[in-house]
Order: C-alpha cells, then sequence, then structure tokens
C-alpha cells in the first residue's frame, strides 16, 4: 500500500486536484477570481511534489513503471501545465468554464503520465487515448469561434484513425510474440517482417502525435482553432509527454529493431524539420506559425531520439525542458496580445517594442531559443540533441539538420524584424501584464537564460539513468 | 592574472548600462567600462611578457579550468597565448573607439551600448576559450547583438542586410558545428583544443572535417565565394557595427581557421592548401577590382576588406611560420584600419550626409582632422611603410615567398600586384573626397571632429602606428604561437 | 642608378657599379632635393606652375637662382659639383661593362643637362619679370634655409670618398679618376648647357623653328611620349572597363545573386507545398494511409 503510494505519487496528486476541482463544481461553485489561485496553487504543490520520494518500482504486475528518471519527465510536464495555468491568467478568469477547464487539461494529463510509465501496450493504449480525448474537448473551447469546433473536430477524426491504425499494430504484436509486455517483448521479438510491419503501424501513432511529417496535418488547424493555452498545452506538454514515451519504446522494447528505426528515424527527422520549416516560412498567423515551427523542433528531437542510448535519452529530456520554457513563453505572449487586442498577426506585432518593451524581449528572446542562438538554453539544446545525432557520425545528415536550423532562424528573424525593425502607425497599445503573467515569464525568461549555462542539469538529468 | 576579468568586465559594464537612468549614464558608463578593458588588455600584456621573461615556456598561460557539463566532457577551459593577447589588445581598442564614435547615438541609447558590449563580450571570450564548445558558443553570442544593431540602427536596406549576414554567418556556424561534432567523437569525447591537439586524427578523417571547419570559420572571415554578406552588412550597419563587424567579428573567423582548423587537422591543411590559396587570391585580386568600381565609401572599405583579408587567407595557405605570423599581423593590422576606416567614413556620414565619393570634395578644408586620418588610414590600407599595414603585407609576402614552387610563386605575386589596384581606389576615393574645391556649399559650414571622434580615431592611430613604426613587440607575441602550428604541420 | 646597378657584378673592383649607385643615389638626393625646393620657391612666388608664366626672375630671387643654378650644374655633371663624380663613376662602371650602353648613358646624360638649364634659362632669364606688382619676392629665412644647405650639398658632396664608404661586399673600393674619362661626358654637358642657353637665354622663335624642324619626335617628347595616356588608358580603359566592372557585376550578379537565388528558392518552395495543408480531413487520412503505406513498402520491400 506505501509502495502504491509513493510509486503513483504523481498520478494520485493529479487525481486528487481533479476530484477536489470537480467537488467544487458539484458543490456550490466558486468565482474564477477565487477558483484560479487555488488552482495555481495546487499546481504549484503539485509541483513540489513531484520533487520528493522519487523511487523506482514496478506496479500491477509490471503495467505501471517508475524511476527517478521518469519522475522528472512527469515533473517537466507539471511544470509546463503551471505555468500555461499562469500565463493564461487573463484569458482563464474570463472563461466560463474554468473548473472544467482544468478538470480536463489534468486529465489529459494523467493519461500523459501513466503513459510515460506503462509497462505494457495496453495500458500504454488505454493512457495515450486518455491523454487524446480530453485535449480534443478542450480544442473545442472557444465555444464562439466556429474554427475550434472545426479544429477539434478533425482532431478527434484524425486521432480516431491513428489510433484504429494503433490498434492494429498492437494486435499483429500480440499475435507475433503472444504479449504485450514491455519487458518482455524485445526477448520475443523474431526480426520477422510481419514485426517490422507492426512496428511500423504503431510508430505511425507515435508520429501522429508527434506530428511526425507526412502525419502532421492535423497539427496545424488545431493549433489554429484552439485557445492559446490549449495550443501551448498541445504544443508542449503533450509533445513532451509522446517524446518520452517514445523513448521508451524505441530503446527498450524496440531495441531489436533498432536499425530499423534508426533509418525511419533519419528519414522522418528530414522529411519533418524540412516541411515544418518550409510551411513555417510563410504563415501570417503566430498561431500557426509556432505550430509549424513546433513540427519542425519535433524533427530536432527525433535527431536526438536517433542516438539510440542514455546521450540520447539525456539529450531529448533536456530539449524539452528547454523548449518548454521556449515555447510557453512565446505562447505566453501570444495570449496577453491576443486576449487584449485580438491580433494574432505577424503584421500586427510591428513596431510592437516601442510600446510593449517587455513583451518584445520576452518574445525575442523565446524566439531566439528555439531558433536555438545562443547564450539562449535553445542554443545547448539543439546542440546536445546534434551531438546525440551525430554519434553515428553522418556528417551529410547532421549538415542537413543544421542548414535547417538556419531556415528556421529565417523565419523566426521576421518576427524578431517586425517587433524591433518595421515601423508603424498604430502599433499594438501599452498592454498592462498581470503579475501572474509577468511572473511566469520571468520564470520562462530565467529558464532560457540559465538552464543552458548550468551544465549541471544535463549532468543531473544524465545521472537519473 | 586572472583572464575571466574579461568576461566579467564587459558582462558587468553591460548590466550597467541596462541600469542606469539616464543617456549620459548610459554613455559614461559605457566609455568607463571600455577604458577599463583596454587597461585590462595592456595589463595582461605585460603580465604575458613578464611571464615569458621569467621563461615560462608553457604553451597558453593563466589557464583555468571549471566544469560546464562533466557527463559530455564539456569544460569551460580559458588561457592566453601570445595570439590571443594581441586580439584581445584589438578587440578593447576597438571596443572603446566604438564606444566614442556612438556618442552621439539617440535613438534606445541604452539598448545600443548593451548590444554593443555583449558583442565585445562574445569576441573576449571566443578569444580566451581552449574549449572548442565554449569558443563556438561566443563565436554565436553575437548572431544577435548583429542582428539588432543592423535592423534597428541600420540605414539602407538594413532588414535585408541584416537578415542575410545573419543567415550567412549561420551557415558558417553549422558547417563549424559539425565539423566540431566531428572532432568530438573522433577525438574520444573531446572538446578541449589542448587536448584535440594530443590526438592523432587519421587524414582520411581530416579529409572530410577540414573544409567544414575551415569553411565554417572563412564565412566570418569573407572567404571568397562566401563573401556577399561583407559588402551588405557592413554598409548598413551603423559606424560602430561596422568597425565591430570589420575589426572584430571577421578575426573571429580567420583566428578560428587557424586555431582550430589548420591546428587541430594539420593534415587536412596541407591537402586543401592549394584550395585555400587559390580562393584567397581570387578575392585578394577580385575584391580589389570590385573595390575600384565602388563609389560608396563603405562599401569600398568593405569590398577593401574582402581583399586584405584575403592576405591572411593567403598567408595561412601558405603555411610557413613566417606567413602565419603575417596572417596574423594582418588580422590585426586590418582590424586597427578597418575600424578606424569605417569610423572615418561615420563621421563624414554624420556631417554631410552621404557616403558617396563623387557627392563629396574638398572636405580637407573644413575638417582638416578627420580628413588626414581618412588619408593615414588610406595610406594603411595601401601597405605605406611606417604603418601597420606595410609591416603586415610584407611579412605575408615574405612568408609566402618562402614555398619556393611555381604556384605559390604565382599566387604571391598575383597578390602583390594587388596593392596596385589598392592604392588606385584608396588614393582616387580620398583626395576625391578631401582634395579640390568644395562642391557643395553646404559643407563649408561643417565643424571637424568632436573630441570623442579625435579620441576614437587617435586609439586607434596610436595601434596603427605603434605596429608600423615597431613591429617588434607583436612579432614577439605572434611569432612562437605561429611557430607552433607551423611546427604542427610540418609534423615536428 | 638603377642602371648602374643593373651593370655591376657583385664584389671587388666588378662591383664598382653598386657603389657608384649608391653615391648617385646620395648626391641625386641632395640636387634633386634642391631642384624641387627651388621650383617650390619659384612656384610659391609666381603662383603658377606652369613655366610660361615665369621669367626674368634672376633679380627678383637670387638666393633662389644661385643655388638652383648650383643644383642644375651639379646635376649636368660640371666639374667639381657633386654629380659630376658620382655620374662619372656610374658612366667608368658602364664603359667598363659594356661599350653601347655606355654610348646612350653618355648622350642622355647631355641630353639632362639639356633640359635642366632650358628650365633654368625659363624660370630666372628668358623673358623680364612680368608676374603681379606687389610680388613678394623670395620667401623667408625657413625657405631659404634648406635651399643653401642643400646647395652647400650639391657643391661639395661629390669629395666624399664614397667607395671607402659602401662597397658591394664591404671591402673598401678606392676611387678612380681618370682625368681623360672625363672630357667626353663633361664636353657634352657643357655642349647641352650653351645650346639651351642659345635657345632659351632671351625669348625668341628658335625653340619653336626647332619644334617645327623635329616634328613629330618633338610632339612625341612633348606629350613625354604618350606615356601618361598609356597608363590612363592601362587603369580607366583596360582595368575599370575590362576587370573592374565585370568583377563588380560578378558580385553583385551572381554571386550575391547565388545568395538570394538560394533564399527565394527556398520561398518558391514553401509556397508550392501550400496546398497540401488543404484543410479537408479527408485528405488528411488519405496522406496518413499513403504514407503508412510507403513506409512499410521501404521497410518490409526495398530496404
Amino acid at each position: 500500500m506505501n509502495e502504491l503510494l509513493l510509486l503513483m505519487k504523481s498520478e494520485l496528486v493529479i487525481t486528487v486536484i481533479i476530484f477536489g476541482l470537480l467537488f467544487i463544481k458539484v458543490g456550490k461553485g466558486m468565482s474564477n477570481d477565487r477558483l484560479l489561485p487555488i488552482i495555481q496553487l495546487s499546481l504549484l504543490a503539485n509541483l513540489i511534489i513531484g520533487f520528493f520520494f522519487n523511487t523506482e518500482g514496478n506496479l500491477f504486475g509490471d503495467m505501471f513503471y517508475t524511476s527517478p528518471l521518469i519522475a522528472f519527465e512527469k515533473n517537466i510536464l507539471n511544470l509546463g501545465v503551471y505555468l500555461i495555468a499562469l500565463l493564461n491568467t487573463d484569458w482563464l478568469k474570463k472563461t466560463a468554464n474554468l473548473a472544467e477547464f482544468f478538470l480536463l487539461m489534468l486529465s489529459a494529463l494523467l493519461g500523459m503520465f501513466c503513459l510515460i510509465s506503462s509497462g505494457n501496450l495496453l495500458i500504454f493504449y488505454l493512457a495515450l487515448e486518455l491523454a487524446t480525448i480530453p485535449i480534443a474537448a478542450l480544442a473545442n473551447f472557444d465555444l464562439d469561434k466556429k474554427s475550434s469546433s472545426e479544429g477539434a473536430m478533425k482532431m478527434i477524426l484524425s486521432s480516431a484513425f491513428s489510433s484504429g491504425i494503433l490498434l492494429f499494430g498492437i494486435s499483429l504484436i500480440y499475435g507475433v510474440t503472444g504479449t504485450i509486455s514491455f519487458n518482455e517483448l524485445p526477448l520475443l521479438a523474431d526480426g520477422s517482417t510481419l514485426y517490422t510491419l507492426a512496428f511500423i503501424f504503431l510508430f505511425s501513432a507515435f508520429a501522429f502525435k508527434l506530428s511526425i511529417v507526412p502525419f502532421h496535418f492535423w497539427t496545424a488547424d488545431v493549433y489554429e482553432g484552439s485557445p492559446i493555452a490549449v495550443t501551448s498545452f498541445l504544443s508542449v506538454i503533450s509533445k513532451g509527454a509522446i517524446a518520452f514515451i517514445l523513448l521508451t519504446v524505441l530503446y527498450k522494447v524496440f531495441l531489436p529493431l533498432q536499425q530499423v528505426w534508426y533509418l525511419l528515424l533519419m528519414i522522418l527527422a528530414a522529411a519533418t524539420m524540412l516541411v515544418g520549416n518550409l510551411f513555417a516560412m510563410r504563415q501570417q498567423n503566430m498561431k500557426r506559425f509556432l505550430a509549424f515551427s513546433s513540427i519542425a523542433q519535433v524533427g530536432f528531437i527525433l535527431v536526438g531520439v536517433s542516438n539510440g542510448t542514455e546521450m540520447g535519452i539525456s539529450s531529448v529530456i533536456y530539449f524539452v525542458l528547454i523548449y518548454l520554457f521556449s515555447n510557453l513563453a512565446a505562447f505566453g505572449v501570444i495570449a496577453v496580445i491576443s486576449e487584449n487586442t485580438h491580433k494574432e498577426n505577424i503584421n500586427d506585432y510591428k513596431g510592437l517594442y516601442q510600446t510593449n518593451p517587455f513583451l518584445s524581449w520576452i518574445l525575442a528572446l523565446a524566439l531566439f531559443s528555439l531558433a536555438g542562438v545562443p547564450p539562449t538554453a535553445g542554443f545547448f539544446g539543439k546542440l546536445f540533441l546534434l551531438t546525440a545525432g551525430g554519434a553515428k557520425a553522418n556528417f551529410g545528415f547532421m549538415i542537413f539538420a543544421t542548414l535547417n536550423m538556419i531556415v528556421s532562424l529565417y523565419y523566426y528573424l521576421r518576427v524578431t524584424r517586425a517587433i524591433f525593425m518595421d515601423k508603424n502607425e498604430k502599433p499594438i497599445a501599452t498592454i498592462k501584464t498581470s503579475a501572474p503573467v509577468k511572473l511566469a515569464m520571468i520564470i520562462c525568461a530565467a529558464g532560457i537564460v540559465l538552464v543552458g549555462l548550468m551544465g549541471w542539469i544535463f549532468d543531473y538529468i544524465q545521472t537519473l539513468h | 592574472m586572472n583572464v575571466l576579468l574579461f568576461l566579467g568586465l564587459p558582462l558587468l559594464t553591460a548590466l550597467a548600462v541596462l541600469l542606469s537612468r539616464s543617456k549620459q549614464q548610459v554613455r559614461v558608463i559605457a566609455l568607463i567600462g571600455s577604458l577599463l578593458q583596454i587597461v585590462l588588455a595592456l595589463l595582461l600584456l605585460f603580465a604575458f611578457r613578464a611571464e615569458r621573461a621569467g621563461n615560462n615556456t608553457a604553451q597558453f598561460l593563466f589557464e583555468q579550468q571549471y566544469p560546464l557539463i562533466q557527463s559530455l566532457n564539456i569544460h569551460f577551459h580559458f588561457g592566453v597565448d601570445g595570439i590571443s593577447v594581441s586580439m584581445i589588445l584589438l578587440t578593447a581598442l576597438v571596443v572603446v573607439a566604438g564606444v566614442l564614435v556612438s556618442w552621439n547615438v539617440e535613438k534606445m541609447t541604452k539598448e545600443f551600448y548593451f548590444l554593443l558590449l555583449l558583442l565585445a563580450l562574445g569576441a573576449y571570450g571566443f578569444f580566451i576559450s581552449l574549449n572548442l564548445f565554449i569558443l563556438f558558443f561566443f563565436l554565436e553570442i553575437s548572431v544577435i547583438p548583429k542582428y539588432l544593431l543592423i535592423g534597428i540602427w541600420g540605414s539602407g536596406k538594413k532588414e535585408y542586410c541584416a537578415n542575410k549576414l545573419v543567415l550567412m554567418l549561420m551557415f558558417g556556424s553549422a558547417l563549424i558545428l559539425v565539423g566540431m561534432l566531428g572532432l568530438y567523437f573522433i577525438g574520444g569525447h573531446e572538446f578541449d583544443l589542448v587536448n584535440l591537439s594530443q590526438i592523432i586524427i587519421e587524414p582520411a578523417r581530416q579529409t572530410i572535417l577540414f573544409p567544414l571547419l575551415f569553411v565554417g570559420f572563412g564565412v566570418f572571415t569573407a572567404l571568397f565565394p562566401l563573401h556577399t554578406w561583407v559588402p551588405d552588412g557592413h554598409s548598413s550597419a551603423p559606424t560602430a557595427g561596422s568597425m565591430f563587424l570589420a575589426g572584430i567579428s571577421m578575426k573571429l573567423g580567420g583566428y578560428g581557421c587557424l586555431r582550430v582548423a589548420i591546428y587541430l587537422l594539420p593534415e587536412g591543411a596541407k591537402q586543401y592548401a592549394d584550395i585555400i590559396i587559390l580562393l584567397s587570391s581570387i578575392a585578394i585580386l577580385y575584391g580589389a577590382f570590385v573595390t575600384m568600381m565602388q563609389r560608396d565609401l563603405k562599401y569600398i572599405n568593405a569590398y577593401s576588406s574582402i581583399s586584405h583579408v584575403g592576405f591572411s587567407l593567403l598567408a595561412m595557405g601558405m603555411l610557413t611560420q613566417t606567413a602565419i605570423t603575417g596572417a596574423l599581423m594582418q588580422m590585426i593590422s586590418h582590424g586597427l584600419m578597418t575600424a578606424l576606416f569605417f569610423a572615418v567614413i561615420g563621421m563624414i556620414y554624420d556631417r554631410t550626409h552621404t557616403r558617396m565619393v563623387d557627392e563629396m570634395g574638398g572636405l580637407m578644408k573644413v575638417m582638416p582632422f578627420i580628413t588626414t586620418v581618412l588619408f593615414i588610414v588610406g595610406l594603411c590600407s595601401l601597405g605605406l611603410p611606417g604603418l601597420s599595414g606595410f609591416v603586415a603585407e610584407m611579412t605575408v609576402f615574405v612568408g609566402s615567398w618562402q614555398n619556393d614552387d611555381l604556384f605559390h610563386r604565382i599566387a604571391t605575386i598575383a597578390a602583390a600586384m594587388s596593392i596596385v589596384v589598392t592604392a588606385v581606389y584608396i588614393l582616387r576615393a580620398v583626395t576625391r573626397t578631401a582634395m579640390g574645391p568644395i562642391t557643395n556649399s553646404d559643407f563649408a559650414e561643417l565643424k571637424d571632429a568632436h573630441w570623442n571622434e579625435k579620441w576614437a580615431a587617435i586609439i586607434l592611430l596610436a595601434g596603427i602606428i605603434s605596429i608600423g613604426i615597431a613591429p617588434g613587440w607583436l612579432n614577439d607575441l605572434l611569432a612562437p604561437g605561429a611557430e607552433i602550428i607551423s611546427n604542427r604541420i610540418a609534423g615536428k | 642608378m638603377m642602371f648602374a646597378l643593373g651593370v655591376s657584378k657583385y664584389g671587388g673592383e666588378e662591383g664598382l657599379g653598386y657603389t657608384a649607385s649608391l653615391f648617385h643615389l646620395f648626391t641625386h638626393a641632395l640636387f634633386k632635393a634642391l631642384l624641387f625646393l627651388g621650383a617650390g620657391a619659384v612656384i610659391h612666388a609666381v603662383h603658377s606652375n606652369e613655366m610660361k608664366d615665369m621669367g626674368g626672375l634672376r633679380t627678383k630671387m637670387p638666393i633662389t637662382h644661385l643655388t638652383f643654378l648650383i643644383a642644375c650644374l651639379a646635376i649636368a655633371g660640371v666639374p667639381p659639383f657633386a654629380g659630376f663624380f658620382s655620374k662619372e663613376e656610374i658612366l667608368l662602371a658602364a664603359y667598363q661593362h659594356n661599350q653601347p650602353i655606355y654610348w646612350i648613358a653618355l648622350l642622355t646624360s647631355g641630353l639632362t643637362a639639356f633640359y635642366m638649364f632650358r628650365l633654368y634659362f625659363n624660370i630666372f632669364w628668358s623673358k623680364p619679370f612680368q608676374g603681379h606688382k606687389e610680388h613678394h619676392g623670395e620667401g623667408g629665412f625657413v625657405m631659404m634655409l634648406p635651399l643653401i644647405l642643400l646647395a652647400i650639398g650639391a657643391a661639395f658632396a661629390g669629395f666624399i670618398p664614397f667607395g671607402t664608404l659602401v662597397s658591394s661586399d664591404g671591402k673598401e673600393l678606392a676611387s678612380h679618376f681618370h682625368l681623360s674619362f672625363s672630357i667626353a661626358p663633361v664636353a657634352l654637358g657643357l655642349i647641352g648647357i650653351f645650346v639651351a642657353m642659345y635657345l632659351y637665354k632671351t625669348e625668341n622663335n628658335q625653340p619653336n623653328r626647332l619644334a617645327t624642324s623635329l616634328g613629330g619626335l618633338y610632339k612625341a617628347a612633348y606629350h613625354k611620349f604618350y606615356m601618361d595616356e598609356v597608363y590612363l588608358f592601362v587603369t580607366k580603359k583596360l582595368l575599370f572597363n575590362l576587370i573592374g566592372k565585370p568583377a563588380a557585376w560578378f558580385d553583385k550578379t551572381i554571386v550575391d545573386g547565388m545568395v538570394n537565388l538560394t533564399g527565394a528558392g527556398t520561398q518558391v518552395v514553401s509556397e508550392s507545398i501550400k496546398k497540401w495543408q488543404s484543410g479537408k480531413v479527408q485528405a488528411y487520412a488519405i496522406y496518413f494511409l499513403t504514407s503508412l503505406i510507403l513506409l512499410t513498402v521501404l521497410f518490409i520491400y526495398i530496404w
């Protein structure tokens, strides 16, 4: 019993919060102004608790597995959710169904926790669905916007399609090996064609969730339609969680197929970086822009994943942490501006620096970090991914990846150019940012500046293996 | 002496600038900070000479090491040899001159100086780093400041030029990055310059890695044909920005070519030396001829930079000790000279509001100080003895001539011929600007240099002349470093 | 000088040319500098570079006149002025080395005497002075002192035993002085001087008649044998138009164009794949399935 409490600590805390929210909702309710701080505090508590009592262990006969490394991954996600809750304070206060919003978001988070900790394909599938369906509901949260519902519909349909193929893959795997346990699968893999086929089917589900080209088409529409809080959740938390479990699945479960997935990752990483960048280049809407740029970032994550050793795991986790700070900061600024002015186009950002220097610097810092320009942490993140990916000394691929960094820099510069250089008769008026938003932005900025320079963070991740 | 001061001082100054209240405060703090940098650089010079005089023969002095990421074997590793000391001196001089000439920047003064100091920080960090990762980090740190400096405070097609400059430099960085990671894996998970220099890398690997690193750093130093960011970037940057770009940034590339590409991959250097010589000879002549056709003073200086930097690349390709010393001298001389040239062009532009040679004339009569400096710089550029340009180019030619086969001889002669073309364009530009009657009646009322401009010019001139008259001290600094590199090439 | 160096050989007696050239370099520095300073003083006085604006200045500027004369005598190789000794050694070196060259040199030295004295007579004699009324005469002490110092040098430097100081191999080289050898150059120099005197001492039309009779040669010489035009042609026409312009064009269009093309090309590709993102969810499903099949084919059948 004690072990159950300890090992499932993160999941249980989330569950407690979910139930708390349910009680409040079912009870006499509470005004947003009172409820939001409570939620934010409980998320903070959740984050803090996540750092203690982390041990390694199995539950339910290998169905659930956790370790300090996995706990760290969950902490990253916790941090992200906490920051999202802070950054979108303005929007959340106005939303009609605050409790439901967090109910859904935390349910998805719970799903992701189970996903990361899953020890067999069944739990994996269930958790994946739990992590997806609430998000589809969340995507529909802008009730008065048609594009919001459209995005949600596209998401749920595509994801059902992807789930179907995933299940097909799982059943094939079970058919070949007679097991669904992560621990047994690598031992029973027979290297047959059918097994490879099953793996590719299974992988397509990851590709779909991670928006890997050519399985990415839903991304832009959903990102654009959803409220920014949801978009940032999708592009950071959801991507991070899937990337984490992808590491486990590839490195542990499908280790015998390493040659297959190495090549697969190379092809898809190249395609993802290239197509993501090319699409991002000509986006006008900031959300769509970040959606495509996050596709390109996923391509980079795949470069790190292709490593196949602990270095790969560490570099991906480290990158997700940095990506979380950077992307959330960018989305935070967009959220503030969109909430106050309803402007989301890059052209609207012209001359922003004149009126909103603080927001401009945060956004610029975030974008430079996403582009991987030092001294921001994004530089270190990208560099370690490349270091991981370059372990096989495939120079051609490395050059391709770095050239993509240049293309991405080009479009990130487009935004900074609008902010700092372009002239505008009517720039966005000065916006007063509320304290929680400011706090979250400063946390993100600090993360962007410091995580890279504090090398011990990477070392710490390395020690968690 | 603690070389970390070179990181701490600019950083502190930059932070102080951020916290200051008025524009005047910003300027004064930046000036004090940059003057302290000169003092520090001179102290370093003396400390270094004292150590060497005391027979401390270690390759790098004042070494310090701190772990950054132990699991990847990445350390902060700092230290200096004669080459870095002289580069640091160059940086300090250009920084203070840049701060001085920007005294009248009114638009976002605080941000301007902050970015300027960030650039300086990057340059210092680059020159004292002995770890490839850290070196690369500092190389890249200047990307954002460069972009914003050109894009916000620049002139002309500034956005386009800023974009082009940053993207092309990033292209160079991308190649460096790949080459660097290649070294890391081949050298057994090692980024440390000193440790890597102990490792013998098989020639086949060097064949792949050398072009990546050399071309990568080469982009920074305007290696033909990847030089097109130079004219556009320099001409649209604000004065101090151009000074930094030409005076310091391009030197980062040259230093990298030498310290990283050639030093760590001597076999690769030998394999590609002829191509380097070919490209740089082309750059020298081609740059000179293209300069001849320019009408805009900034373009003249920018294109002539391509030609001048070509000398140092040419000398690197020659691989002899004298040539490498010459390459380094040329880098320093060119750094001082172009920085001053851009400063003077900025001063003229501030007054006449044109940079077109044809629209000027007779400026000597209204601004004797500025035009005199322009003359001196021009003469330095065309290699007049007594100024640094002559010393550097002479060393390059002597070093190049030491290779006695036909190919090297032809390349050397071709490069030497460019001096004639240089004389044509420099003299034409300078005389048209300064001499003759005052063509535009608006110019008659113009004022000569202000105190800040005078000091900026004097500080850089001091460098140019002290190298020109007494090159011995510089040679003492550079030659031992060059010897280590050339010995490694020769396999000693 | 260069000439002397050319006829020299290294070491001993053969190294005469080396010593001679340096000796001449030394004396030449003195009287040439003197000539330039003198000319400067004259220009300063009459505010013109043109010889036709000058004339009859000998009374107005006596010191300049005297020093200029010394310089001219020195350069013409009239004994005992400095130029005589050094030129003598050069000619001797040439004589020992190569006879025809010696003759050319000799002739040239005669010509030198002629043109220097043409200058001298034109400036200081010729027509009477016709400058500004308020002519300020010679410059002050500051201008005259260097003239005088250099004149002393030009007059007496020839007596320095130069061979003992400088030689090609560091050994002393005794000066040779053959009276008989000097006759020819001195005579030629004097002839040059007298011809110049005859033609230019007073204003007359002799020179013009001579000019017409010499025809093309005079014209070519007047235009400095078109050397300037050749230089101008080479720099302006050849360097600028044939190399500079194409190079600048190449840089702007081809090299820079390549860079811009990379950017533009990326943009075009980006534009052309826009239609993939159609917004139709059924299309997305088809893409999904097609990609899946392609990957399967790749990994199962091809790889």
